[in-house]
């Protein structure tokens, strides 16, 4: 407690209240920036003030309608599906104590997408609210085969990445092959990569209270869930039901991963390479604040990437999932050979 | 001797394999054809042109090809004394994919003939560099090496489909290719092909010989009076030959270079003479009937024989993985 006597205390609660922010208002300020910068850039060519005006004044013109109707959503959904991501990556991270754990290195994005594909072409009639329900059951799949494989302990953990790997391979074989053989070849290869192209408010609805249940839940449990990091007989001594909370964090990344891919297809790496950073930012301890962290981090990172799949392949589009795995395939690369020895 | 004998029953029962299944492969298609009628047309029958200018084409392409990629996951699991090494695994495949793209796009068409080829090599022997500089950087376990080839194919991917974005147009071909498929074949590619195995035939022949030495730790290739990393060397300049080569002519076929080896190593056992010429045997049965599935499989469609090679050599990856993990364990020789 600081007293009156104590002239240095208050000084050192301003520097440690500056470590527990750490760089959050700056990541937070990012985000809002770039997020205002992907509602004015596009192929249109809308000057910035225009741009700007139709994003903040609501009166009814074609600006107003381009700017809300199509880019606003699609920097919306890029934040929520980034901080899924992230937040999923996170959690499996520390459910599997496997750097190189994430929804794509485990292959959950690829059995949601198999199961979204597969719902397509057997019942074409249900849309994206069809996409929801099967996503999360492929994405469950996956993620047994996945848990049995670690818990069995047969596996290392790199070898563990190498299953996940190896199973994504072969999911997204049969994804293609499907696609392949319901002639809907159109977008297959923006829907592979994964991308928020065609983003719409019934999407963000779609993914938003995923996005906040499980964001809150995570957060409201981040005390036990951060046991999970330790084995599980040193969690059971300290009064943890270990595998009811490892069930938890095993739910929560099914849904935070299988909402995800439901909205914008299988978006890789941003799962794996957002917690590293967040561990190594100053104030990222504890898997609260690495959760907070990853929750703005995804989606800054997202929503920076999509910006740059905009304006790299201007005018055409790269699909966020590529620029993803352009800028998170070398840190894969470093993650795995560091890994190695493990 | 034994060894031999098995090795020579082996061989006959693979071949014999392989002329059913190109048999079968010619007859079967959009246009059902008699085996009577596939005889007649090789000749000059009334269907000589599906059997000459479609079927064959395809058939031979599939086979070289297979054989190609199963000698080359031979080389490289040798070189790198890795049962999960092989071309398509640690990404040699997909960055003869980027070097294909980047040709396609930026050279003009009529060079295309020329560049493609080069693109693919100079892809693949870049990928190729980049893996052994970081495995050889940083040293590397078993799987790591599979991981790192994985990085690097996922890299390969992303840049691949930048390159399709770029230029839309030859999307829809590319992805065909990129996936792996022996459609469209013509009797140019399967010249061109042989041809270029030709070419390489000599280094092949020095490599099979290398495969057996390459096994032996470090210093016992030095005692037998050879150059550890020329022997490496040998085999993996051979194997990244072989591969720009199945590349070019069937695109990204994955899992091939991996499953034929081990497939034929159960068969003849692991010396190199008589374990590569089984693996060749075996890499074009594999891709011969990956390529039959996937034509009858979705009739009218035609899945690309790569998806159907992943189908079957995932599960055989994953199974690799955990036994490789199990014998490790129980303190057997890995």
């Amino acid at each position: 407690m600081p007293t009156a006597d104590s002239p240095p205390v208050p000084v050192e609660a301003a520097a440690r209240r500056r470590i527990a922010l750490g760089p959050l208002p700056v990541m937070a300020a990012l985000l809002v920036v770039a997020v205002i910068a992907a509602a004015c850039v596009g192929a249109s060519g809308l000057p910035l003030a225009r741009a700007v005006h139709g994003l903040f004044v609501w009166d009814g013109s074609a600006d107003h309608e381009l700017v809300i109707g199509v880019r606003l959503p699609r920097a919306v959904l890029s934040v929520l599906v980034g901080a899924n991501l992230a937040v999923a990556g996170l959690l499996a991270q520390t459910l599997t104590r496997n750097p190189l754990a994430s929804p794509q290195t485990f292959g959950v994005n690829a059995g949601a997408s198999l199961a979204i594909v597969l719902t397509a072409a057997v019942l074409p009639s249900t849309g994206v609210l069809g996409a929801v329900p099967s996503a999360f059951a492929g994405a469950a799949g996956v993620g047994a085969i996945m848990w049995f494989l670690s818990l069995s302990g047969a596996v290392s953990a790199v070898g563990l990445a190498l299953a996940g790997i190896t199973l994504q391979l072969l999911l997204t074989a049969l994804v293609q092959a499907l696609l392949i053989m319901s002639n809907t070849t159109q977008d297959l290869v923006f829907w592979l990569a994964g991308s928020v192209t065609g983003a719409d408010w019934p999407k963000v609805a779609v993914v938003l209270p995923f996005t906040v249940v499980c964001g809150v839940t995570v957060l409201l449990a981040a005390r036990h869930l951060g046991l999970l990091e330790l084995d599980a007989t040193t969690g059971a001594s300290l009064g943890q039901n270990t595998r009811r909370v490892a069930a938890l964090a095993a739910a929560l990344v099914v849904l935070l991963a299988g909402s995800a891919v439901a909205v914008s297809g299988p978006i890789g790496f941003v799962g794996l390479i957002v917690p590293h950073i967040a561990r190594r930012l100053p104030g990222g301890a504890g898997l609260r604040r690495q959760a907070v962290l990853c929750l703005v981090g995804g989606p800054l990172l997202l929503v920076c990437a999509d910006l740059l799949g905009r304006v790299l392949a201007f005018p055409a589009e790269l699909p966020v999932g590529v620029v993803t795995a352009l800028l998170g395939a070398p840190v894969f690369l470093l993650l795995a050979v560091r890994g190695r020895g493990r | 001797m034994t060894r031999l004998r098995r090795t020579l029953l082996a061989g006959v029962i693979l071949l014999a394999l392989l002329a059913l299944a190109a048999l079968v492969s010619t007859a079967f298609g959009a246009v059902p054809l008699s085996f009577r009628q596939v005889a007649d047309g090789l000749t000059g029958g009334p269907d000589a042109f599906i059997v000459r200018q479609y079927r064959l084409p395809r058939v031979l392409v599939s086979i070289t090809a297979g054989a190609a990629l199963g000698v080359a996951g031979v080389f490289l699991q040798a070189a790198m004394r890795n049962p999960l090494a092989s071309p398509d695994v640690v990404g040699f495949s997909k960055g003869g994919g980027v070097g294909a793209m980047a040709a396609v796009i930026f050279t003009p068409p009529a060079a295309q003939v020329w560049t493609v080829p080069l693109g693919v090599l100079a892809g693949t022997t870049l990928t190729a560099g980049a893996l052994l500089l970081i495995t050889r950087r940083f040293g590397g376990g078993v799987t790591a090496l599979v991981l790192v080839g994985a990085a690097l194919a996922a890299l390969a991917g992303a840049l691949v489909e930048y390159l399709l974005v770029r230029r839309p147009q030859s999307a829809d071909q590319a992805m065909v290719w990129l996936a792996g498929s022996v459609y469209g074949s013509d009797g140019a590619d399967v010249v061109t092909l042989l041809a270029w195995l030709a070419v390489c035939l000599p280094l092949t022949v020095l490599a099979t010989l290398s495969v057996d030495i390459a096994g032996f730790g470090d210093d016992s290739v030095v005692s037998l009076g050879r150059h550890p990393a020329r022997v490496r060397a040998v085999l993996v300049v051979a194997a990244v030959l072989l591969t720009a080569g199945a590349v070019t002519s069937v695109g990204s076929i994955g899992f091939l270079g991996l499953l034929a080896p081990h497939i034929a190593r159960f068969a003849v056992g692991s010396r190199g003479t008589h374990l590569v010429p089984a693996a060749a045997l075996t890499g074009a049965l594999v891709l011969c009937l990956a390529d039959f599935a996937g034509r009858v499989v979705a009739l009218p469609n035609e899945i690309p024989a790569g998806i159907v090679a992943v189908v079957v050599g995932g599960p055989y990856l994953l199974f690799l993985l955990v036994r490789e993990n199990v014998v490790r364990e129980n303190g057997k020789h890995a």
